[in-house]
């Protein structure tokens, strides 16, 4: 013999087991229930079968091993690492956003000591004794004496430095000048072949 | 014009002066003449290189420095002028007689002549 009224409810037991009713249905159901044997055992049935399904599941889940399931998880989840450049920006464009009172102080007081350092340094590299100026030695005149039988050879290397080297020679070349010899300075390397200790002039 | 003022106004510079005895015999070159070496080794392989003296002179016009050198010579340097900065400076290590113009961190190397089996150098730059 059919129950209209179970007929009726027949379809919200489901969702009424689930907690899937508004109130109102609910409460309808629950009406219907203490004056439906039928459908309470229906009801009692849907709630082992859930309770069956549940404790299946946790079983299953024990068996799991879940010690790397965090790491696997977020290692899927994670983006790959961004270029450098990029995560400097992040990271300055958080700082900026979360802490940028101590930034500013400090990007200005860096900023100051860079005003104050760099003049500082600048001054102290440029300061030389009086009468440094030059780029590089010149020697401007040589001589020997009236009666010396050497001659000087004047070197001047790349590096700006300068050697006067002194050569032996057979003739006294000083004569009546002293041997003078003028240097005009100019990328000139040698003014004479430099000597050999103890050679002789031409035997360079 | 007093002639104090004119005292501020003479210039005054300083030289480094270095005393070097070379020779081509083996031994010991002193770490802070390796650049000497360098700078001689295309005409001349010292493989001894020893400094002998160092002092700091200060040159003013008219004023002669003297050096004492191991072999019983005598070396002058003296302030010829001072022209834009540029000092030029008369070195005198008998036999020779040179006028030269200082350079900033240059180095000017004027041979002194023999000293037991070696030779004498004389090393004029700015002091450190």
């Amino acid at each position: 013999m059919k129950n209209p009224a179970r007929e009726k409810f027949l379809p919200l037991l489901s969702p009424y087991v689930d907690g899937e009713l508004s109130p109102e249905e609910r409460q309808q159901v629950e009406q219907h229930l203490s004056n439906n044997k039928e459908s309470t055992a229906q009801v009692a049935d849907f709630r082992a079968g859930d309770a069956l399904i549940r404790h299946a599941l946790e079983m299953q889940a024990d068996q799991v091993d879940w010690k790397d399931f965090t790491d696997g998880v977020m290692g899927k989840l994670t983006p790959e690492k961004l270029p450098f450049f990029e995560r400097m920006k992040l990271t300055l464009s958080e700082m900026y956003l979360y802490q940028r009172g101590p930034l500013v102080a400090g990007f200005v007081g860096a900023t100051a000591a860079v005003a104050i350092a760099v003049p500082v340094s600048i001054s102290y590299a440029s300061q030389a004794p009086q009468g440094y100026a030059a780029t590089k030695m010149q020697v401007q005149t040589v001589s020997v004496e009236d009666n010396a039988l050497v001659k000087p050879v004047v070197m001047e290397t790349d590096d700006g430095d300068a050697v006067i080297w002194v050569v032996e020679s057979k003739t006294n070349e000083g004569g009546s000048d002293g041997g003078k010899k003028k240097k005009d300075g100019e990328n000139s390397e040698e003014s004479e072949a430099p000597p050999k200790p103890g050679q002789k002039e031409g035997e360079l | 014009m007093s002639a104090s003022f004119a005292l501020a106004e003479d210039p005054k510079v300083p030289v480094q002066a270095e005393v070097v005895f070379a020779s081509t015999e083996a031994g010991t070159v002193d770490p802070a003449l390796v650049k000497m070496r360098d700078t001689l080794a295309p005409k001349v392989k010292y493989l001894t290189l020893k400094k002998l003296d160092s002092r700091k002179l200060v040159l003013v016009k008219n004023k002669i420095e003297t050096i004492a050198l191991p072999n019983a010579k005598t070396a002058e340097l003296s302030l010829d002028k001072v022209e834009n900065d540029v000092a030029t400076v008369k070195v005198k290590v008998p036999p020779t007689d040179a006028t030269y113009k200082l350079a900033r961190e240059k180095v000017l190397y004027v041979q002194g002549g023999e000293h037991k089996g070696g030779q004498v150098w004389l090393l004029l730059s700015q002091p450190q």
